[in-house]
């Protein structure tokens, strides 16, 4: 009786509203609501102070930092909308941040002694983390903070790539921590989530990919650290086999993007920013005269935003750190302040 | 329990506590008020003064050796003996410089005895001369006798420290080890000696607290801010200084069981031979350590089981006091043996790894007071076996590494006494050699000398005789030590001015100090995620200044002491274990801003048997560094406070233990932050004489109102656990 006699009331002042509405005097056009404008957003993970700087792009004074929890060695991260997805390294558990109203909303614990490293989202929902430690991934609805099965995949997977209808999963091939033997990846059937095919490479700790504008995928091999032994495989998607295989790429480069130019940008500890051109498989900028943004040699991770312009990220692992956004000559357009040893930027477009 | 755990939950911490009181209220309603006004034991509230002079006495022993209750007088010359049974009392007073004074004084019901005892020097001996006062006088000091650590019902030293102010105890988990932290202080920068013999790892440089058990303990003084002038090296944050039990002529035992399968006993006997004391003692204790627990939702949450988190310790003492060639010798020995699990965090747990100890040590020491000259030896030695494995770690590689430690060293001292404006000089040498075995070191020397030299020296521009009761005291320290690998020799100062006018005293001072790396640091085996770093530089404190002032006194039948300290002093180069971009730890050196102070307070009520005490701490220990300086140094946090409340009525004895952990950052940015906690502890209990024998049982109650929350993150607590104890003492 209670709760009909509150209907009672909603449903009069409803139709009051109504009608005052449709007496109402319109003598003029009335302001009109405001659209949600879409907002590009930078994200950056900061490594060891456990951290996201979220930063409008077009105003990156505007930046907020989310914790993503007290303990845990985050290095990649996956944007899609509003979400952002962490797996958290030692901490078997991926954070899930709204990047927009800048929140962690929700940690999701992942198998025991997962690793947790390397996030692609399949869909909406889905995202797939890899873990290392146990050689699998484990699918994670991030809406509703729920896990599947494991599904086995390679020797120590810490990247993935999604293309089309497929998830590659880039397995380092680590026993460890040391690379154990050529690396390799796992294709995955985006829609059944089960493994089609595995591809062999040459190169050794696959540590980061991305499928280019010849719609090849192109996986950047660390090496062993101090060796100098990075490379570049060249994968044909419609084949599932590697095709090229370069070395050269030097000590221990550890993260890649496309710019928009077609170019392939890689980032190394060691030696800064290098570019490779994937039209004439050759250096534009080749390690040893690689540029070293802000006059510092050394770089831990790059990005473009949906305008061109790139993102080296400063590697200092003891203070607060900055987000470079480079000009044309490569030289500093803006500093963007950041967490502490950051490892990994994103771009995702957000209404407001 | 099940009463505790549902009320826990609905009800807020000070609605808690509101409910605590009400509870024990209640209690006292149910005591029949004429028993309780006719039966409550009675205090002695006296101060020791020069016969001469009318100066305080500072550091005198004072004891009531059949009840084996004693206190030392602070700096105003106060000391204060509780639950003391009615009846004539006979008090007995000591102190180096003068001859000692038995006192016979009749204690009544719930009343205080005032007396003023007056210390005659001795003719050919020097008045106020006494290395300890040299060292007490000159900086904060907290010192804990025998009867004070009884009445904690601490199991460890690291119990009975972390209540007290700037102190903060690092542990992972019950059982687990317990290292000290003092004003934001690392804890390779605290000093711990047991018996003159440094307790602190050589690998990690930290001392482990747990492996003191609060039984072997006759005296523990905590000494906080810079005290490498007083002590050397490592003692840049602090110096706790253990005194093993001394030879007490009788015998007593002690049984206490409890939740989490916990079981521990110890049985000391003491008796005296002519001038002779001999001492005996033995300590056993054991943990199950097995419990459930809700897993972080940080981590993801769920339930885990924590195992593995079992201890077996055994500990055996034995002490000897005899005249020496002309002055007193003490010669102490122990063992001790410890095997624990070490369960890991919980979102890593390890059912596999373990920790073995064994340390086997002797202390001597030797004084002769001769006329005009104070001589003084010591020597110690140690033999310490550690092991760490792991088979099956959940993250990493198996690991068994084990170490085999030999130390040696000793201290030789003289102290002068020149009258007039300048009281006292002293000066002496340290020397330690140290013999390291370790498979967890890559590179590390084998062996190692350590060698310390200082100069102390006391003014007194202003004596109380010339000032109407006011006195002034100057105490310089000087010291220069060789520590560390290097061979760097580096100097500590310490000038510290005290003013005191009848209960009142104003402390200013000035020092610096120094804690070189550990062999850890510097050489600890490369492997899956660490490196060491060869190149470290020492910690360094070079100039901390404090100030501070204490006073105490009463009004009607109320007695208090209220004191407040506050000190600056930032450090240079401190050791943090960092992560570089290949989440490689290896320890760094950063510069760090330091300030704080505490605030501390005590009121007691004789006449009801009431004492309430409290003390709040901050201490603020930021990164230097541009644009982030107020960004505190990961896991110190910047507030800890602890109240306590004791009653004790004829039938029963309650104590009540509050303690807060504020808000810490375990990340170097105001990120993360874990929110500060209170934990609870209460216990009751009764002490009866039977046949000859005092008998005290005891309840106690920790971590009342469940709750689970730890230093460190991903270490979880039982919470609420009850264990039962009975002391035992042939009076």
């Amino acid at each position: 009786m209670k709760n009909g006699g509150q209907e009672q009331r909603l449903i009069l002042a409803l139709a009051l509203a109504l009608g005052v509405t449709a007496c109402g005097n319109d003598t003029g056009p009335t302001d009109p609501v405001p659209l949600p404008q879409p907002v590009e957003l930078g994200v950056v993970l900061g490594s060891t102070d456990l951290s996201l700087t979220i930063f409008e792009v077009e105003d990156p004074a505007a930046s907020t930092q989310v914790g993503l929890g007290p303990d845990g060695s985050p290095v990649t991260l996956a944007v899609r909308g509003d979400l952002a997805v962490v797996p958290l390294g030692l901490v078997p558990a991926v954070a899930i941040v709204d990047v927009d109203a800048g929140v962690l909303l929700r940690t999701i614990s992942l198998p025991t002694g997962s690793g947790a490293t390397g996030v692609e989202f399949v869909n909406d929902s889905i995202v797939l983390v890899a873990n290392p430690s146990l050689n699998s991934v484990t699918p994670v609805n991030v809406l509703r903070g729920t896990t599947q099965p494991e599904i086995p995949v390679g020797r120590f997977p810490q990247a993935m790539v999604a293309s089309g209808d497929r998830m590659y999963v880039l397995n380092s091939e680590l026993e460890n921590f040391v690379p154990a033997g050529p690396a390799s990846v796992s294709v995955l059937d985006a829609q059944s989530l089960t493994v089609t095919n595995t591809i062999s490479l040459t190169g050794e700790n696959a540590a980061a990919g991305a499928v280019g504008p010849d719609g090849r995928l192109y996986v950047l091999h660390s090496g062993s650290f101090g060796a100098g032994d990075g490379s570049l495989s060249a994968v044909n998607l419609a084949t599932e086999a590697e095709t090229e295989h370069h070395p050269g790429f030097g000590d221990f480069p550890s993260a890649l993007a496309f710019g928009p130019g077609g170019d392939l940008h890689l980032t190394a500890f060691s030696f800064g920013l290098a570019i490779w051109s994937t039209d004439f498989d050759a250096f534009v900028r080749d390690p040893a005269d690689a540029i070293a943004p802000d006059g510092v040699p050394s770089a831990s991770g790059l990005g473009f935003d949906s305008a061109g312009r790139l993102y080296t990220l400063a590697p200092d692992c003891v203070s607060p750190s900055v987000a470079n956004r480079l000009a044309s000559d490569f030289s500093v357009d803006i500093a963007i302040a950041v967490g502490s040893c950051p490892l990994a930027i994103a771009f995702t477009v957000v209404e407001r | 329990m099940r009463f505790f755990a549902s009320q826990a939950h609905r009800l807020s911490p000070l609605r808690r506590l509101a409910a605590v009181l009400v509870v024990l209220a209640a209690m006292g309603a149910f005591v029949d008020p004429d028993a309780l006004s006719a039966q409550f034991p009675g205090e002695i509230r006296g101060r020791v003064l020069d016969a001469a002079t009318r100066s305080p006495v500072a550091g005198a022993a004072v004891t009531l050796e059949h009840l084996a209750l004693s206190a030392v007088t602070d700096g105003s010359g106060v000391f204060v003996l509780r639950g003391v049974e009615k009846g004539r009392q006979r008090l007995t007073i000591r102190r180096l410089g003068y001859l000692p004074s038995d006192q016979v004084l009749v204690v009544r019901n719930g009343a205080a005895a005032r007396p003023v005892v007056l210390l005659i020097p001795r003719p050919l001996d020097l008045a106020e001369l006494d290395v300890q006062v040299d060292r007490s006088m000159a900086s904060g000091q907290i010192f804990l006798d025998r009867r004070a650590i009884e009445s904690t019902g601490a199991r460890t030293a690291a119990e009975l420290v972390e209540n007290l102010p700037g102190v903060v105890v690092r542990r992972r988990g019950r059982g687990s080890a317990a290292t000290p932290s003092i004003r934001g202080s690392g804890a390779n920068a605290v000093l711990v000696l047991v018996d003159g013999a440094p307790l602190n790892d050589p690998i990690s440089g930290e001392a482990d607290l747990s492996l003191v058990p609060s039984g072997s303990i006759e005296s523990l003084t905590v000494f906080r801010g810079s005290q490498s002038a007083r002590y050397g090296a490592r003692a840049q944050g602090g110096a706790i200084v253990i005194q093993s039990r001394s030879a007490s002529p009788g015998l007593a035992g002690r049984f206490r069981t409890g939740a989490l399968g916990e079981a521990s006993g110890s049985a000391d006997w003491g008796t005296s031979l002519g001038g002779t004391r001999l001492g005996l003692g033995a300590e056993v204790r054991s943990l199950a350590g097995s419990f459930g627990f809700e897993r972080p939702p940080e981590v993801g949450g769920g339930r885990g089981q924590r195992a593995n988190a079992d201890l077996d310790q055994q500990v055996v003492r034995a002490s000897l006091r005899s005249p020496l060639l002309g002055g007193e010798g003490r010669l102490t020995v122990g063992y001790e043996g410890l095997g624990r699990g070490l369960p890991g965090r919980s979102f890593a747990p390890s059912e596999s790894a373990r920790q073995s100890v064994d340390r086997a040590r002797f202390g001597a020491d030797w004084r002769r007071q001769t006329s005009g000259l104070l001589l003084g030896a010591v020597g110690y030695g140690t033999r310490h076996s550690a092991r760490f494995s792991d088979p099956a770690p959940p993250l990493g590689l198996p690991y068994d590494d084990r170490t085999e430690l030999q130390q040696l060293g000793g201290r030789l001292s003289v102290e002068g006494h020149a009258g007039g404006l300048l009281r006292a000089v002293g000066g002496g040498l340290d020397i330690e050699h140290q013999r390291i075995d370790s498979q967890s070191l890559t590179g590390a020397p084998v062996a190692r000398t350590d060698m310390g030299a200082y100069l102390n020296t006391a003014l007194t521009p202003l004596s109380p005789g010339r000032s109407g009761g006011a006195s002034l005291r100057l105490d310089l320290a000087l010291r220069a030590d060789r520590a560390g690998i290097g061979g760097t020799w580096r100097a500590s100062h310490d000038a510290a001015l005290t003013y005191s006018v009848r209960r009142t005293r104003v402390r200013i001072s000035h020092s610096s100090s120094f804690s070189p790396p550990s062999l850890g640091d510097q050489f600890f085996r490369e492997g899956v995620a660490v490196e060491p770093n060869p190149g470290l530089r020492a910690e360094r404190v070079p100039g901390e200044f404090e100030i501070g002032a204490d006073v105490s006194g009463s009004m009607g039948g109320l007695e208090f002491e209220i004191g407040a300290e506050a000190y600056t002093g930032d450090l240079r180069d401190m050791i943090v274990w960092l992560p570089d971009f290949r989440f490689i730890w290896s320890p760094r050196n950063i510069d760090v801003q330091r300030s704080g102070g505490a605030v501390w307070g005590e009121i007691s009520l004789p006449a009801t048997g009431l004492r309430l005490a409290g003390q709040l701490s901050r201490d603020r220990v930021t990164y230097d560094r541009p644009a982030s300086d107020s960004v505190q140094v990961v896991y110190r946090p910047r507030h800890s406070a602890s109240l306590s409340a004791d009653w004790a009525g004829s039938w029963l004895s309650l104590h009540l233990a509050a303690r807060y952990l504020g808000l810490r950052y375990p990340v170097a940015a105001p990120l993360n932050g874990l929110p500060g906690f209170w934990s609870f502890d209460l216990s009751a209990s009764r002490r009866w004489s039977w046949s000859g024998w005092q008998i005290e049982p005891s309840l106690r109650l920790e971590r009342l109102f469940d709750s689970k929350d730890n230093l460190i993150f991903a270490y979880p607590d039982p919470g609420r656990t009850a264990s039962v104890e009975v002391r035992v003492r042939k009076l």
